[in-house]
């Protein structure tokens, strides 16, 4: 006698979490483990159990996730023992409506109940919301407000836990949290997080609570600074020297090729060829542009690296540049990045009035912690920095935000916002019809093609990861929207970038470009700029941009918002949103070819009086004259007359 | 002089020896007084140089006081316009703060508003993505599957007639026909 196999699924009647159960029956088998059920592909755990209404003689079955299973509809087959498929469901993943979302993820930092040592809170960890990386990520720390977290962080760990969820390769976030304490001080704070999507619903984590922990000064370090402060002091009293009043010391930390450098050099190109002055340089590091200095005639000096980890050190090194300073014949320092402050302090004992460029809109503790760890410099070093803000003769911003943002640290009167241009300013701010359709046609563009442009070194800071899950979504709605991202790099962030435009099938609408050292063919075949980073003081490349007649969409943070109106110049959304940024890619795709036009014109217009780089080499050079002349100043520190 | 000798030659010895000392004595008077007038002439002039200096000093001190009192007022002057300008600092400063106050209030507010823009925006794509694929982006991102209830019903179908099949498939088999007369019994027993 020949026995018919048959199976039944109870598909639930309403979605069910990542880890569930299944319950159905199998006739014509004389075991329950004769029979295989499989959910979305993997094999369940089988268990007998009565099934109340299954078919006589059948048994009854519970089949348990051995895996957590994607949000989305859920393949359900039972399969006999010869493969045959005896029946087949489908169970929804998710939840409904209303309901608070699925949530999956962990806070790796701060851990419950440690104590954390530095001057600022580091929350990481990762979560899926419904399956999917979360749109906002905010992070609530006790005494230091809210933090939008970086999010599509790539996390390979989670990825190999969860192999079937697409997102859990980008599932990690972080955020930096400066709570303000004194040295030594500890306080025991609450951090929670919520995860957010917009149409998906939210999550807020359980409140966690830690004990932050500020490192304490050492008097013996403070003591050991003053002492040897006043070594140096008692040094550069017995050097007299010649200055020329139209000489300037610039210290910088890279010659390498690189933002911050290049403004540099243009700066310093124009101040020597344009305005006469003779410049002497000292560096943190060696590179190309040591070339490009002795074509202008300017002297270089590389040192090391700010030597920032211990007292001793710090002064050892400050009084070394001191010297330098003293010895060099400039009449007055340039100081550039906000790490540099140990030449600003050197520059300030040698005598030599000081400008002191600041383009990072980072707090200190920020700035301290991603370039020096969480509990670099200590103390002493610390104050010197500080002291060195608040006794610099000028602190320069590139943007008012940055110059606010640092006005605790100094004097209304002292601090100054210099914005720069860039050479681009020569296309004015428009880009010839047959130039751009030949860039368009060297990149492979169709006439049709909206072809929107990120450009910026692929990393976290910039957000490219969020630009491709808006894209995502983006280009069902506006297939002819076509993204490059030009900035890639094989960094862990970069290659996860690239795995997802792979995953999310966008291959032939996100065009990967490697770092391209001159990316004006980019910006010419470009309909849309978009920015999507969550730190920028003055961002080049929107002034690039707006140069080739480009209307741009940008993170609304520091410097961007100084250069755009929202609406009126540009588009402007939330950092590290990926709906926000969504919404602003949709308001300008949606945007006619010729409210385009109108809005990259209104934002040429509105840059104009500051396009042009003559004009800050200019206002610089007036400064630097002004400080030379008046800024020398005396042993109480104050300016003379 | 003659006259005097020859008449002091007429006198005795005595009166001329006496009319000799006279002499002398009215010559050391007379120098005493030339002297003496010198000396007065000398300390009448001191006296007028002293006293154009003391006027002269008088003018000076008469100025010097006034130049002391312009200086204080100048400095009661300087204190009041240094006490405004802190005053005017202070309050430029509480402007300053009160704008960024309210700047950061608007910005909140502008916050919220684009997130309510966001959210309709958002609303807006999932309708559009309905009426071009009738697939909506909300549903996939909810776990849901595009016509999620229809397609529950197609599955519903399906496993009725597969139950079907599987129930004529069984009626066909020896064991149904075997039991046939069995079940002729229950059903028979089962009647009221």
């Amino acid at each position: 006698m020949t026995s018919l196999r048959t199976a039944g699924v109870l598909t639930p009647d309403r979605p069910v979490g990542h880890l569930f159960e299944i319950r159905g029956w199998a006739g014509g088998v004389s075991r329950v483990d004769e029979v295989t059920v499989t959910i979305a592909g993997t094999s369940a755990n089988l268990l007998p159990e009565l099934i109340p209404g299954a078919p006589e003689g059948s048994l009854g079955w519970r089949a348990v996730t051995g895996a957590r299973v994607p949000a989305g509809p859920q393949e359900v087959l039972v399969t006999g023992p010869d493969g045959a498929v005896l029946s087949a469901a489908t169970v929804r993943v998710g939840t409904l409506l209303g309901e608070e979302p699925l949530w999956l993820g962990e806070l790796s930092t701060p851990r419950a109940d440690t104590t954390v040592e530095g001057h600022l809170v580091l929350v990481q960890g990762w979560a899926l919301l419904q399956g999917k990386a979360a749109s906002l990520i905010e992070v609530m720390v006790e005494g230091g407000g809210t933090v939008r977290a970086r999010t599509r962080l790539p996390r390979p760990d989670v990825a190999a836990e969860l192999p079937r969820f697409d997102d859990a390769a980008v599932s990690g976030f972080e955020a930096l949290v400066p709570v303000d304490l004194d040295f030594g001080e500890e306080r025991t704070l609450a951090v929670h997080v919520r995860y957010r999507t917009e149409g998906v619903g939210e999550v807020l984590s359980p409140v966690r609570t830690f004990t932050l922990r500020k490192p304490e000064a050492d008097a013996e370090d403070t003591e050991l600074a003053d002492e040897l402060a006043a070594d140096t002091a008692r040094a550069m009293a017995r050097v007299t020297t010649v200055t020329d009043p139209k000489h300037v010391l610039v210290f910088t930390h890279s010659l390498h090729v690189g933002g911050g450098q290049l403004w540099l050099m243009e700066l310093l190109t124009r101040m020597v060829t344009d305005h006469g002055w003779q410049v002497s340089l000292i560096s943190e590091s060696d590179g190309p542009l040591r070339a490009d200095c002795a074509e202008l005639g300017i002297e270089v000096h590389v040192t090391t690296h700010y030597r920032n980890s211990t007292v001793a050190a710090y002064e050892g090194h400050v009084a070394e540049l001191a010297r330098f300073a003293k010895c060099s014949g400039a009449e007055v320092a340039l100081v550039n990045t906000l790490g540099g402050f140990g030449g600003a302090d050197a520059a300030k004992r040698a005598g030599i009035p000081t400008a002191w460029v600041i383009h990072e809109s980072f707090p200190l503790s920020t700035f301290a912690y991603l370039n020096w760890g969480a509990v670099k410099p200590p103390p002493a070093v610390w104050n010197r920095w500080q002291r060195t803000l608040a006794e610099t003769d000028r602190l320069l911003f590139v943007a008012d935000s940055t110059r606010e943002m640092f006005l605790p640290y100094s004097k209304p009167e002292r601090c100054r916002t210099v914005r720069y241009g860039t050479p681009m300013e020569k296309f004015g701010g428009r880009t010839r019809a047959e130039v751009r359709q030949q860039a368009r046609t060297m990149l492979g563009y169709a006439p049709d093609d909206v072809v929107l442009l990120s450009l910026g070194i692929a990393e976290p800071r910039k957000g490219q990861g969020a630009l491709v899950s808006a894209m995502e979504r983006v280009h069902r709605v506006y297939p002819e929207a076509k993204l490059s991202i030009v900035g890639m790099h094989p960094t862990p962030y970069g290659l996860e970038v690239a795995r997802s435009v792979e995953r999310a099938g966008l291959s032939g609408v996100i065009d990967l470009v490697p770092i391209q050292p001159d990316p004006l063919r980019w910006l010419q075949a470009a309909d849309i700029f978009v920015n999507s980073s969550d730190v920028e003081s003055l961002p080049r490349s929107i002034l690039e941009a707006v140069c080739c007649g480009v209307p741009v969409a940008a993170t609304d943070v520091f410097g961007a918002r100084e250069m755009l109106i929202d609406g009126e110049s540009g588009w402007l959304f939330e950092p590290n949103d990926v709906d926000a940024l969504t919404v602003a890619l949709l308001r300008a795709l949606g945007t006619s070819p010729s409210g385009r036009r109108d809005m990259a014109k209104a934002a040429h217009e509105q840059l104009l009086p500051w396009l042009d780089p003559a004009g800050y080499a200019r206002e610089y050079s007036e400064i630097l004259t002004d400080l030379a002349r008046t800024g020398r100043p005396n042993p109480a520190g104050e300016e003379s007359a | 002089m003659p006259d005097e000798l020859s008449e002091s030659a007429a006198l005795p010895g005595r009166v001329q020896a006496e009319l000799t000392r006279l002499r002398a004595e009215r010559l050391v008077f007379t120098a005493d007084q030339d002297k003496l007038k010198a000396e007065l002439a000398g300390t009448e002039h001191e006296l007028r140089e002293s006293q154009s200096a003391t006027k002269a000093a008088s003018a000076r001190d008469a100025e010097h006081a006034e130049l002391n009192e312009q200086l204080a007022a100048l400095r009661e002057k300087q204190e009041k316009d240094q006490e405004t300008a802190e005053a005017n600092s202070a309050a430029l400063e509480a402007d300053v703060l009160t704008a960024r106050q309210e700047r950061d209030s608007l910005r909140a507010e502008l916050l919220s508003c684009r997130e309510e823009r966001d959210r309709l925006r958002l609303a807006l794509l999932e309708a559009e993505l309905v009426m071009s694929t009738g697939t909506t982006d909300l549903a996939l991102r909810q776990g849901a599957e595009p016509a999620f209830e229809h397609q529950r019903l197609i599955e519903a179908e399906r496993r009725a007639a597969e139950m079907a099949r599987e129930l004529d498939a069984t009626r066909r088999t020896v064991s149904w026909r075997v039991t046939a007369p069995l079940r002729v019994v229950r059903k028979k027993m089962d009647r009221p």
